[in-house]
């Protein structure tokens, strides 16, 4: 049995007590980034440093992906394929978020909800080791 | 300033739909050659080729096409910029010819992607050595499935729920109401892929492949090219009448990429870019969009037109429901949207797509739509977006000769 690892050093602090998206900010114009990087978009500046995200934000757009993507990248069961939902966050002051959504309910989703911050394990990758991403799930209190 | 207009001399597409049997090079030279004869000139007199196919973008496919058409020993810009290849293929002859070094360029897009499935994630070999995106970027932009969507279906929906949003008054039935227009206008051409005519209900209750795009709501991937010949004003006026009463004016070429945001960077807004490719089109122009009479726009899903009628001004912003539910992008509508059937029917051969939307406004400016003729076109424009982004503009007018 493997042990559960990140999807990705360097995207979030998880595993942690309050683990977040890892972001970059830029010391001369204060444009937030995801995920981190050294230079600026904004002001061409290469003068960034590391910040993390709030872990609440406000759902932008969404949609469900209806059909299996192509895998290789793909990486999830090809087989017992659900369609999933996917969005956009805004976490509010700092930037837009692409994310999985927790739900593939149209229903369920509404934009401009609350949504939070989720870890959860998305595959087992080849040496058995659960691979965990992140996503956004809405609130509880809306 | 006359003496720098850029004219239109020639212009082919093939049929877009299933070549089996023909090559991609193939398909560049049918195009080329019958844009080389539509402009009534020979390769000899050509100064510069733009060629774009984006999915062979390092194969040299100009140099390929020349060794069919003609080794002119004329530089060749092989181009690659996503869904707006053609375009920009376009625009390298355009430039070249604004610049002065060549009085003639030719332009060329091709692409087979017939049965290529769904874009914006390249299908790599599991074994394959070659580089792939990782660590942060290739987490978050490139891995399908594990944190978001770039698969072009799910993005362009999102694009369209997010207008939706922000402005009311769609839903899906408004989205499948667009399909149905661009492919009822699509039985009246006999270039396109897919010319068959569908119910709201069809289009309604087909598959869904990211909500609220159901599969005739998508672009069709299909084999195609097009080709195009421009000339200076200079060189023109040294042709017959025919030729001159033959091309079509460029009034505006313009190609734009994202200015900076406050999003994310993986995020593709088509919005920003389309917009400010529009304004400067006008301005190149000296024209409002009350003045042209069609518009081909890119609709690689159904969600995109209807936020492509705001972006490109072609209704009040905010008023794109409104703009479609009135009846006017139909083609005995005020301000007729796809009437070649659009990327949804005519199909989407990407490298092909950015110069055979011009190729459509050119036919008819010049009257030789055939039985989808807007009569008494004088003004047109053609737009192309591809993510990343790039998007090209250009407004095309009637010859005054």
């Amino acid at each position: 049995m493997g042990t559960q690892v990140p999807i990705q050093e360097g995207l979030f602090t998880w595993p942690s007590e309050d683990p977040r998206l890892i972001g970059s900010e830029c010391n001369q114009c204060g444009a937030v980034l995801f995920p981190a990087q050294s230079g600026c978009p904004k002001c061409a500046s290469d003068d960034t440093k590391h910040r993390e995200l709030g872990k609440r934000g406000s759902l932008w757009t969404w949609t469900i992906q209806g059909f299996p993507p192509k895998a290789p990248p793909y990486a999830g069961d090809l087989e017992n394929f659900e369609p999933f939902g996917v969005g956009y966050i805004e976490l509010p002051g700092e930037v837009k978020v692409e994310a999985r959504l927790t739900t593939a309910d149209k229903d369920a989703l509404k934009i401009g909800m609350e949504m939070d911050l989720q870890f959860l394990p998305l595959y087992v990758d080849d040496d058995g080791n659960e691979v965990i991403t992140f996503a956004f799930s809405p609130a509880q209190e809306q | 300033m006359a003496s720098e207009d850029i004219w239109i001399l020639g212009s082919n597409m093939t049929k877009f739909g299933k070549h089996p049997d023909e090559d991609l090079v193939d398909l560049a030279s049918e195009a080329a050659m019958a844009a080389l004869a539509d402009a009534g000139i020979s390769m000899a007199e050509v100064g510069i080729m733009g060629v774009g196919s984006l999915m062979n973008a390092s194969a040299g496919i100009g140099q390929q096409l020349q060794k069919q058409i003609g080794q002119t020993g004329i530089p060749v810009y092989n181009v690659a910029n996503a869904c707006a290849t053609g375009a920009t293929a376009l625009r390298v002859a355009i430039m070249a010819v604004k610049a002065g070094e060549t009085d003639v360029g030719m332009a060329v897009g091709v692409e087979k992607l017939a049965g290529a499935g769904l874009l914006g994630q390249a299908g790599r070999g599991a074994a394959s050595d070659t580089w792939e995106p990782s660590g942060r970027f290739g987490a978050v932009g490139s891995t399908e499935g594990r944190i978001g969507t770039g698969i072009m279906p799910g993005v362009f929906a999102q694009v369209g729920m997010e207008y939706g949003h922000k402005y009311g008054g769609t839903s899906f039935e408004l989205f499948a109401k667009i399909s149905e227009k661009n492919h009822a206008h699509s039985t009246l051409n006999p270039l396109a892929a897919y010319q068959k005519r569908f119910t709201l209900d069809e289009i309604m209750n087909d598959v869904m492949i990211a909500y609220p795009n159901t599969r005739p709501m998508c672009s069709g991937n299909c084999d195609g090219a097009a080709a195009m010949i421009v000339v200076s004003d200079a060189k023109l006026k040294t042709l017959s009448k025919r030729q001159q009463k033959h091309a079509v004016k460029i009034s505006a070429s313009v190609l734009t990429t994202d200015p900076y945001q406050e999003a994310c960077q993986v995020l593709p807004d088509v919005n920003t870019l389309t917009r400010n490719a529009a304004k400067q089109a006008y301005e190149q122009a000296g024209i409002g969009p009350e003045d042209l009479d069609l518009v081909e726009l890119h609709d690689c899903f159904a969600t995109a037109e209807l936020v492509h009628y705001d972006n490109l001004m072609l209704c009040e912003e905010g008023g794109a429901a409104d703009f479609f539910e009135s009846g006017a992008p139909w083609r005995d509508g005020s301000m007729p949207v796809n009437v070649s059937g659009g990327l949804q029917s005519k199909g989407h051969p990407i490298g092909a797509t950015g110069i055979a939307n011009i190729h459509e406004v050119a036919m008819h400016l010049r009257g030789d739509a055939g039985d989808r003729q807007i009569k008494g076109a004088k003004v047109g424009m053609a737009h192309v977006i591809g993510l990343g982004s790039a998007c090209g503009v250009h407004i095309l007018e009637k010859s005054a000769a």
